[in-house]
This record gives structure tokens, C-alpha cells and sequence, in this order.
């Protein structure tokens, strides 16, 4: 696990994005303004550092939908306490992420 | 798109391919059907740092994994165990192997250096008064003479080969135990009569004055019983051995004889040595050949040698030795076995056969030791482990790549490269400090 208040800029801002409800990559991506090439490669990084877990959508959801399922991604409980370290570091973080719309709560 | 995407998931690892491809592939879609394909295009971009990237973390994994791994405890017996097993099969086979067994176990002879064959440049053989002559001349190359003459006679109903010698052949011979007139028979031959006190040579009885040890008789026309008498036939022929002198001056190949009345006798002059097998030899010779061989196919030196501490220095060098030795010992039966399962009769036609066999089995069993105990921790001599691989071969050309090894002990590191640089041409060995010590408190 990365030490608190220890997260990059651009590992913080894509935390945050996950954790205002920006829940798959490109969704992330145009919430942040940052390309595909830094954000999956980050995500893979929370990931293993265990600040995010991920989860394929249920496939009858998808199958009902017509679409391939996707994979979403959400914050673990200990990705809380970087999360504030990382908002008192970089206080901008909020200002640069809006929270996502109730549609992309889903 | 959905190619291209396959191809970035060959850099995965197998069993993260099919995640990888489903998420891609699912983001591609939407990204499509929401945005256009200009926006597919731009989301695609990414694809190959995110393969990299996952492909370095299961990377990672695989090392985690590895560090998981206790290392076994081993005992100082385990490394010897390769040249212990070898040391015991290659004894079996020796055993096995009646003329190897007979070599292993008869009495250490050696046939004395100064004993040659003198032979008429005529003819193979030398009449009985001719030797007699030459024995009562005042000598000057030699110290004395033997003659024998074998003939194929009934020994107790058996046909032998007898040889009919000087009193002086087995003194001569260096088996000075063995005198007296009477019998003497070879260890093969007695073996075939069943041990006898007495035989019948002919019509009269002959008392068996001694069994002569094994591979001991290797003279010409292979007698396999000796009768020794103090006078013989002067009309009969036979083999002349003659005992050079001390400080004779070098006669090489032959030399001339003058006679009074006769023209001078050309003799030719083979030494005893040719027909005894010395196994000890061959084996010498193979070893030497490895000497020049071994460096061709394997780096003898460390390149970090001469900066190690004379104790870390002397350590892994006398490990090494013993293995050696005891590899050594292993070839030197084997190779006796495998020579001498071959049948061959002369001794000359064994020694090659020995040592070829004794080179084949040195060398990939010597390299393979050098190579393993590269991998050894120079200050417990345990094998190291944890490998992790350092640099990418693709971007190597001025960099180096290889594999580092870490002793479970704390001892060091071992960085092993691929290939020779200009950095790291061989292995080297790298020792922490005792601030590394925390870290192997385990």
C-alpha cells in the first residue's frame, strides 16, 4: 500500500475521481482530462496497491442491455485515509474533479 | 482495433490476457457507440502502456512469489550429493567388470621401467645359447638377462600356455618373493585348475611353487604358467628380457650386437612397460587434455576473485576441490569400466579407449559443478535464490541485463549477466553490509 499522503498528483487526482463516482476508465479520462495512456496504467497501480478494487458489471445487466459488460472500479476502505492526505496535499483536487452525475453512480 | 489490442495482449501474461481484452474491449464499445470512433482512437492510444504496465506488476507477482518461497534447509552433505551418487554407481560398475575388478583389487605392481624386450631384427625370438653367451659377456648396457619360451602343454588336462624360463624371469620381474624352481601360475590360471599344490605337466608331476598376482603377468606370448629351471635346451628359442642398467647410455629403439665368426645382430628393444595396462596413466593423460579443454567451455576465473576477502576467497575454492576430487575418482572408475568391458586383449588398445572415456565423462560433469557452484553464496556455500531479472534485452546494447541471485542468508548478492559488458563481463558477487541485516531476521 503507498504511504499516506504520498500519492502523485496524477495517482491522487484519479483516486478522487473514482471516489466522486467516475467508476470506468473512460469516464475517469474525461472527468480528469488525462489520456487512456496514464490512466489504466494508474489504475492497474491502485490497484495492486490496493486503494481500488475492481468488479465486472453483472452480464445479465449487460445482456439485457445489448452491450459487452464493463469493469468498475471503487475505492477500498483504505483508500480513505490517503484520500484526505492526498486532498490536504493537493487542495485542488476537488476543484479539478466535479462529482459525477447520479447516472454515473450506477 | 480488436487485432491490435490482440497483439498488445501477447506482452501479458496467459492468464490475464482474457481480462485484459474483455475490459478493452467493453471500454472500446461504449467509447465507440457514445463518442465515435475518433474517441475509440484516442482511448486506444493508452492500450500499450496499460499492457506494460500490467505486465511489469505480474512481474512483480512472479518475484513476490519467488521471495515467498522459504528457502529449504540444506545440509552439507546436499551439494556433494551429485559427486557422491556418481563416486558410488561408477564403484558398482567397476566392480561389475571382471577385468576392471581385477586391476582395482590386485597388489599395486608395477612393472620395473628398465625391463625391455630384446628382439632379432630377423626373427621374433633368440636361441637359448645365444642368450647363455650374452650372459657370460662383460655387460655394459645391461645389468643381466632372463629368457623363457612358451609352449602350449596339458596342466593337469587343461591346455595352458607354459612358458619355460630362467631362474632369474620373476626376481627380475620385480616379484623377487617368487623364486625357486617349480610352478608358478597365474591368478586366472590357478583360478581354472582350482588352486592345485601339485600339477601334472606332461608325464611328471610339478610342484606349484606360487600363484602370481593379478594383471602381475604381462609378458609376450601371455604365459599362463611359468616353469623355472636353471638350465634350458641350447637349441630352444625364446623371448629375451634384459634389464638396462643404470646409466647406460640411451639405446632407444635397438641397437647392434658383435659375434665372433658371425655377422652382428641387429636388435630391436620394446620396453615392459608397453605391455603392462597402466590405468593411472591413460587417466593422467585424459586429465591433462581437460586442462586445455575446460577454459574453452567454461570461465575458470571469477572476475570479482581478486576483491573478495581471502576467507571468502579460500571457502568456496576448497568446496569446489572436493567435489573435484571426488568427481576425479568417479571418472577414473567409470572410464576403467567402460575400458575394459570393451574386450580387448592387448594393453596397448585399453589405454585409448580410458582415456577417451575418462574425458567424456569429466568434462560435462566438471563444467556442470563450476556452473552450479557460480550460484553458491561464497560465505555459507548454500545455493542462492530469489532470482530477479534486471534490465530489458532490447535496450542492452550499452546497458547490461542478466538475472540477480540473493543468498536467503543476508550474505550478498549475485549479479549473473546474459552477456559480456563492458560493466559485468562475468558473474559477481556483491556482500551487504549488516544494515541489510533487518531484513533477514527471518
Amino acid at each position: 500500500m503507498a504511504e499516506t499522503g504520498k500519492l502523485s498528483h496524477t495517482a491522487a487526482l484519479i483516486l478522487h475521481a473514482i471516489a466522486v463516482g467516475y467508476r470506468y476508465g473512460f469516464s475517469i479520462m474525461e472527468s480528469t482530462g488525462l489520456p487512456s495512456g496514464t490512466v489504466y496504467p494508474a489504475l492497474r497501480r491502485l490497484e495492486a496497491e490496493g486503494l481500488i478494487r475492481s468488479q465486472w458489471e453483472a452480464e445479465a445487466i449487460a445482456e439485457k442491455e445489448q452491450r459487452p459488460p464493463r469493469k468498475y472500479y471503487k475505492t477500498t476502505a483504505a483508500a480513505r485515509p490517503v484520500l484526505e492526505a492526498s486532498r490536504s496535499r493537493y487542495p485542488l483536487l476537488a476543484a479539478l474533479t466535479a462529482p459525477a452525475e447520479e447516472k454515473e453512480r450506477v | 482495433m480488436n487485432a491490435y489490442l490482440r497483439l498488445l495482449s501477447l506482452l501479458l501474461p496467459a492468464q490475464r490476457r482474457y481480462t485484459w481484452l474483455s475490459e478493452w474491449n467493453a471500454e472500446l464499445w461504449h467509447v465507440r457507440s457514445e463518442c465515435g470512433f475518433g474517441a475509440a482512437v484516442h482511448l486506444l492510444r493508452g492500450a500499450l502502456a496499460d499492457a506494460r504496465e500490467l505486465s511489469a506488476l505480474a512481474q512483480k507477482d512472479v518475484s513476490a512469489e519467488w521471495a515467498a518461497v522459504r528457502p529449504r534447509k540444506q545440509s552439507w552433505i546436499q551439494p556433494l550429493a551429485f559427486p557422491l551418487v556418481s563416486l558410488l554407481i561408477m564403484a558398482c560398475a567397476a566392480i561389475c567388470v571382471p577385468g576392471a575388478r581385477d586391476v582395482l583389487l590386485s597388489q599395486s605392481y608395477s612393472a620395473p621401467s628398465s625391463i625391455v624386450l630384446l628382439k632379432d631384427a630377423e626373427q621374433p625370438t633368440i636361441a637359448y645359447a645365444t642368450y647363455s653367451e650374452w650372459t657370460r659377456r662383460r655387460q655394459v648396457l645391461f645389468d643381466e638377462f632372463a629368457f623363457y619360451a612358451v609352449q602350449k602343454r596339458y596342466v593337469n588336462g587343461e591346455r595352458l600356455r607354459v612358458a619355460t624360463a630362467s631362474s632369474n624371469l620373476l626376481r627380475m620381474l620385480g616379484l623377487g618373493g617368487f623364486a625357486g624352481d617349480g610352478m608358478y601360475l597365474s591368478y586366472a590360471a590357478a583360478k581354472r585348475l582350482g588352486y592345485p599344490s601339485q600339477v601334472r605337466l606332461g608325464a611328471s608331476m610339478v610342484r606349484v611353487q606360487g600363484i602370481l598376482p593379478r594383471t602381475t603377468l604381462q609378458l609376450w606370448d601371455d604365459p599362463e604358467a611359468i616353469v623355472l629351471a636353471d638350465r634350458l635346451p641350447a637349441g630352444m628359442h625364446g623371448r629375451v628380457l634384459g634389464a638396462v642398467a643404470p646409466g647406460a647410455p640411451d639405446i632407444n629403439w635397438g641397437f647392434a650386437v658383435t659375434q665372433s665368426k658371425r655377422p652382428p645382430l641387429r636388435i630391436h628393444v620394446t620396453p615392459l612397460e608397453e605391455r603392462v595396462f597402466m590405468p593411472g596413466r591413460a587417466f593422467l593423460f585424459a586429465c591433462v587434455i581437460l586442462l586445455f579443454a575446460l577454459p574453452g567451455t567454461r570461465p575458470l576465473s571469477r572476475e570479482d576473485g581478486l576483491r573478495m576477502p581471502m576467507r571468502l576467497r579460500w571457502r568456496p575454492t576448497i568446496f569446489v576441490g572436493v567435489q573435484v576430487l571426488l568427481l576425479l575418482a568417479a571418472a577414473y572408475l567409470g572410464s576403467l569400466a567402460i575400458a575394459m568391458s570393451m574386450a580387448l586383449t592387448r594393453p596397448e588398445d585399453v589405454s585409448g579407449p580410458q582415456a577417451f572415456a575418462a574425458f567424456l565423462l569429466l568434462l560435462p560433469t566438471i563444467r556442470l559443478t563450476l556452473r552450479s557452484n557460480r550460484h553458491r553464496c561464497p560465505c555459507c556455500l548454500r545455493k542462492l535464490g530469489h532470482p530477479a531479472r534486471v534490465g530489458q534485452p532490447s535496450a542492452a546494447f550499452l546497458n547490461w541485463y542478466g538475472t540477480e541471485l540473493l543468498c536467503a542468508q543476508g550474505h550478498g548478492m549475485a549479479h549473473i549477466p546474459d552477456m559480456p559488458t563492458t560493466w559485468f563481463s562475468e558473474p559477481r558477487w556483491m556482500p551487504l553490509d549488516p544494515s541489510w541485516a533487518v531484513l533477514f531476521s527471518q
